[in-house]
Parts: C-alpha cells; sequence; structure tokens
C-alpha cells in the first residue's frame, strides 16, 4: 500500500509542476498593467482584471490576425489527416519491395532539418509567386503535412490485423470505401494525435510567416506575439494575456482529443 | 492489377508534395555546399573552419544538445513508467499541457518566468535566501534557460515511451516478478532493454528536434544574445541565409550538421538493435 501512495504522490507533484508555468502565467496576465512589478509571488494577484485581454486587442490587431491562423489551420489540418492517412493506406495495402522504400523515403524526409529547406521553398515560392499569401503557410498540407504524420498512420495500421482489409478487398470494396469504412474507424488514436499535432504545427508556425508573409494583413497569430513583443517588451501582463489567447484554441483540442491517444487502447 | 495502378494516385499528393518542398529543396541546398562559381570545390569546409560565428553556433548547439536530449529523454522514459498506470488520466494530461504551448506563446511565458528582474523563478530563488540567477544576461545561464524550457515540452517523447511500455507484454513482467525480480531488477532486465530501441529512436529524433525548437525562443527573445551565447545552428542559419545572404555557408553548415546527427542516429540505433 506505501508503495502505491508515494507513486501517487509522486505522479502528483510531477503533475503540478509540468502546469505550473501555465497557471501562473495565466494568474499574471490577468494583473492590472502598468504597475510597478509584483516584488514578490504573493503580490503577483493583489489586483487583477481581464482588462488585459481587452487591450491587447486594441494595441494590435489581433482580431485580424486570429482570423488568419483560424483560416489557415481550417484548410491545414483536414488536409494534412486526409493527405497522411491516405498515403499510408496505400503503403499498408502496397507490397515489398515498394513499400520498404516508401516507409524509407518518409523516414528520411522526416529527418530533414526544417531550417535545411527555408532558403530554396522561399525561392520556389517566390517563382511561382506564393510570396505573401496564405496559401503559402497552407502549403505543406497539401504534402500530408509532415512524413511523420504518414508514419503514425503505418505504424497504427501495422498493429491491426491485415486480413481484415483482405476481407474488405473480397467484399468488392474500393480503395476509398477500405479506407473510409474499415480502415479510418480502426486508428481513431491516429487520426486523434495527426490531428493535434497538425494544428499545433499550424497554428504555432513562427518562421514561415516570418519569411513568406509581408502584408500585416495577412500576419498570423506567432507575427502578433512577436508585434507585442517589439511595441512593449516590458508591459508583462499584457504580453501574457496574448499568450494566453494563442494557448486556448490548442489547449481545447487537446483536451478533446486527448483521451484517444493519451489515455486509450494505445497506452492501456 | 489494374485497380492497383489506380491507387497510386492517393499515394501522389504525399510523396510528390514532399518531394517538392522537402527533397529537392534539401538537395539543392547541400548541392550548393561544393559550387562555387560555376565549378565544383570545397572551399566552404575552409570557411567554416575560419568563422568564428560559426564556430560558436555549433558550441552553443553542442552544450545544449548534450544537457537538452538526455533531460528531455531520460525524463521522457521516467514519467511514462511512473504515469504508467491508467488511473493517472490527470497528471499525464498535465505532463503533456506545455508541449500544447505554441512556440511564440512559450517564448514569451518563458521571457517573464526567467526574468531576473521581476521573474518568478528568480523570485522564489530569493525568498530561499539564495542568490538570484542572471538569466538572459550571463551566456552559461542563457543557455541553461533554454534547456529547461525545452525541457518542459517532452510530450511527444513521454507519450512515445508510454505507447512503447504499453507493447511490453504482462507475461514478461509477471515471470520476473515471480522470480523475486523487485522493481529495479524488473526496469533493468526488461524494461530497460526492450526500450532501447524506442529511446534510440527518439535520441536521434530529439537531435533535430529540441535545436529546431531554439529557434522561436532565440528569434524573439534574446536574438542569439547575450554575446551570441544563444545563437544556436537555425538561427545562424536564418541569419547566414536572410540576413548575410551567404547561401554557401549555410549549405556547408547544414552538412556538417545533419551528418553529424544521421552518423550518431545510426550509431545508437545500431547498438539498440545488438543489445536488444
Amino acid at each position: 500500500m506505501a508503495k502505491v501512495s508515494v507513486r501517487r504522490a509522486l505522479a502528483a507533484v510531477v503533475g503540478a509542476i509540468f502546469l505550473l508555468p501555465l497557471v501562473m502565467g495565466g494568474l499574471a496576465s490577468l494583473s492590472l498593467a502598468g504597475q510597478a512589478a509584483p516584488q514578490n509571488l504573493g503580490a503577483l494577484l493583489r489586483e487583477w482584471s481581464w482588462q488585459n485581454y481587452a487591450e491587447v486587442f486594441q494595441m494590435i490587431p489581433l482580431g485580424q490576425h486570429l482570423w488568419n491562423s483560424l483560416l489557415v489551420v481550417i484548410v491545414s489540418v483536414p488536409f494534412s489527416v486526409l493527405v497522411a492517412s491516405l498515403a499510408a493506406f496505400f503503403l499498408i495495402r502496397s507490397n515489398q519491395p515498394w513499400r520498404r522504400w516508401l516507409v524509407a523515403f518518409a523516414i528520411v524526409t522526416m529527418l530533414v532539418p526544417p531550417s535545411a529547406v527555408w532558403l530554396f521553398r522561399f525561392q520556389l515560392l517566390s517563382r511561382v509567386g506564393l510570396v505573401d499569401t496564405r496559401l503559402a503557410l497552407m502549403l505543406s498540407a497539401f504534402a500530408g503535412g509532415s512524413s511523420l504524420f504518414v508514419l503514425i498512420y503505418f505504424w497504427a495500421w501495422r498493429q491491426a490485423p491485415a486480413d481484415l482489409f483482405d476481407a474488405a478487398d473480397i467484399d468488392g470494396a474500393s480503395f476509398l470505401q477500405a479506407w473510409w469504412q474499415v480502415a479510418l474507424p480502426l486508428v481513431r488514436p491516429a487520426t486523434a494525435a495527426v490531428t493535434l499535432l497538425a494544428f499545433m504545427f499550424f497554428w504555432g508556425n513562427f518562421i514561415e510567416p516570418v519569411l513568406f508573409i509581408y502584408d500585416p494583413n495577412k500576419y498570423t497569430l506567432p507575427i502578433g506575439l512577436q508585434l507585442l513583443n517589439q511595441l512593449d517588451a516590458s508591459n508583462r501582463p499584457l504580453l501574457l494575456a496574448g499568450a494566453m489567447i494563442a494557448i486556448v484554441p490548442p489547449m481545447l483540442l487537446f483536451l478533446i482529443t486527448q483521451r484517444w491517444f493519451l489515455q486509450g487502447e494505445w497506452t492501456r | 492489377m489494374s485497380k492497383n495502378n489506380s491507387n497510386v494516385l492517393f499515394l501522389l499528393p504525399w510523396l510528390l508534395g514532399t518531394t517538392l518542398l522537402i527533397v529537392v529543396p534539401a538537395l539543392s541546398m547541400f548541392g550548393l555546399a561544393f559550387w562555387d562559381d560555376g565549378r565544383l570545390s570545397a572551399a566552404v569546409f575552409q570557411r567554416l573552419l575560419t568563422s568564428d560565428l560559426v564556430g560558436i553556433s555549433f558550441y552553443n548547439s553542442l552544450f545544449f544538445l548534450v544537457l537538452a536530449v538526455p533531460v528531455r529523454t531520460l525524463g521522457a522514459l521516467f514519467l511514462a513508467l511512473l504515469l504508467r498506470p491508467k488511473t493517472h488520466r490527470v497528471a499525464r494530461a498535465a505532463v503533456f499541457a506545455p508541449s500544447i504551448i505554441p512556440p511564440p506563446a512559450w517564448a514569451l511565458i518563458g521571457l517573464w518566468l526567467f526574468n531576473p528582474l521581476y521573474g518568478p523563478i528568480n523570485m522564489v530563488l530569493t525568498g530561499l535566501g539564495l542568490p538570484g540567477i542572471n538569466w538572459l544576461v550571463d551566456a552559461n545561464a542563457t543557455r541553461l534557460m533554454f534547456v529547461i524550457l525545452a525541457g518542459f515540452q517532452l510530450g511527444e517523447g513521454f507519450i512515445v515511451l508510454l505507447i512503447g511500455r504499453a507493447l511490453i507484454p504482462d507475461y514478461l513482467m509477471d515471470a520476473a516478478q515471480l522470480d523475486g525480480a523487485g522493481w529495479f531488477g524488473r526496469f533493468w532486465y526488461i524494461t530497460l532493454p526492450l526500450m532501447l530501441p524506442w529511446l534510440a529512436l527518439l535520441t536521434g529524433r530529439d537531435l533535430l528536434v529540441s535545436l529546431q525548437g531554439t529557434f522561436t525562443p532565440s528569434f524573439m527573445i534574446t536574438y542569439g544574445g547575450p554575446y551570441y551565447s544563444t545563437t544556436f545552428l537555425p538561427l545562424l542559419i536564418y541569419e547566414l541565409a536572410f540576413d548575410f545572404r551567404d547561401p554557401a555557408l549555410v549549405a556547408g553548415v547544414l552538412l556538417v550538421f545533419f551528418s553529424a546527427v544521421a552518423g550518431v542516429s545510426l550509431w545508437l540505433w545500431q547498438r539498440a538493435i545488438e543489445s536488444g
């Protein structure tokens, strides 16, 4: 019994440590702006208000930034899931040695450092006239988001009994029917994980708008946070309010999806 | 198999898109390293050795990786084993939460947490009667700050190792327990060897992922300083490519870095397979 409670206490401590930066940042975002920095932790919350959350929208066009970020994820996340899962389903249904080469291709392209493609992707985009368009920020979604997503689906389907798909073939189901009706429902944890990862990538994407977007009307939320930081770096409650606004959407998605990939059959 | 042929259409967006957006740009980049004024040349590697900025950046990155990768990988292993029982739902979600924070928001939170004057971390330290640390001013302290910021975002490794642990069949553990192995014995002789391939995979990937993760905070809150101490490779590559307009040097840096990471990963992977 003693061992169980030690583990439980340790889990509680660890959980609290990991939540601390978020909780403290959230509390500090409610403290009054323009006041002397608190000299101890108790003073952090002596007076608080939601005023910073209103003010941050007046200081920079955060509403526009939010809308642009939303547009990017609304297009990019579904396309990433669609393209990655279809490619992985093709892999799982294809024969050796094709499959081996394609999996190797996925692993190698997953391991290319993003900084290695910045320069030539910029050149490619300017050649086809996509610099300074929102499409530039969505482009990788049409390639499945990341080869990691293809590998996640591939791995998840590898765990499933292969004769299930053969049975679907015998029943005369087309590739698309087998994918939609048999394969996808089998791997809900993979879809939950890929949806969240893709959302996090496109929502938090900082370097691509820095490189590709110049028109302030097309700035996304990460650029908005950078603007706040440049305009008034010493106004900590305001910066934190901006940060909290950026955190809420992915956090909500995480709270919805986590029961599949973090608490479900994968981690039984 | 005419049916199979038309199915290739579903593979193509990923295959062609990845080729266009990743393979072609990366290969062009590597090619640049050997190309100088229209002919083959290795001159850029000489410039790599003589550039102070490149040297400092490699040192910073090595400093970061040597601390951050073990902290993140072993931290994720510890947490995955600790929170293995299914009942720890809340703690699992809590551990994952910092990894959900978008990089620019995490950078702003970090800027506040580590502020030497009014940040809560130094407040706690001085409250305990300890000296405050000169984060953002002292070079080593600032590099350490980046390690700590990266250490909180270990969610991906955490879940990979939770899955790896769940794939170890129960009967192995039960048999070991019957043989009288304590928790350490089970960890050392069963869990650890069976999880080595997962750890090797994570370590190799983290050499890239954790270093790439330094870009947003180093761009937003330190811009490489103080005294170039947080000019890690991604920021160096950005500066060389878009400020100094020196693509050949970028190519040289990337080639050395990618070879090093690929080499270490392959070596780790082979060791893990051999012992597993």
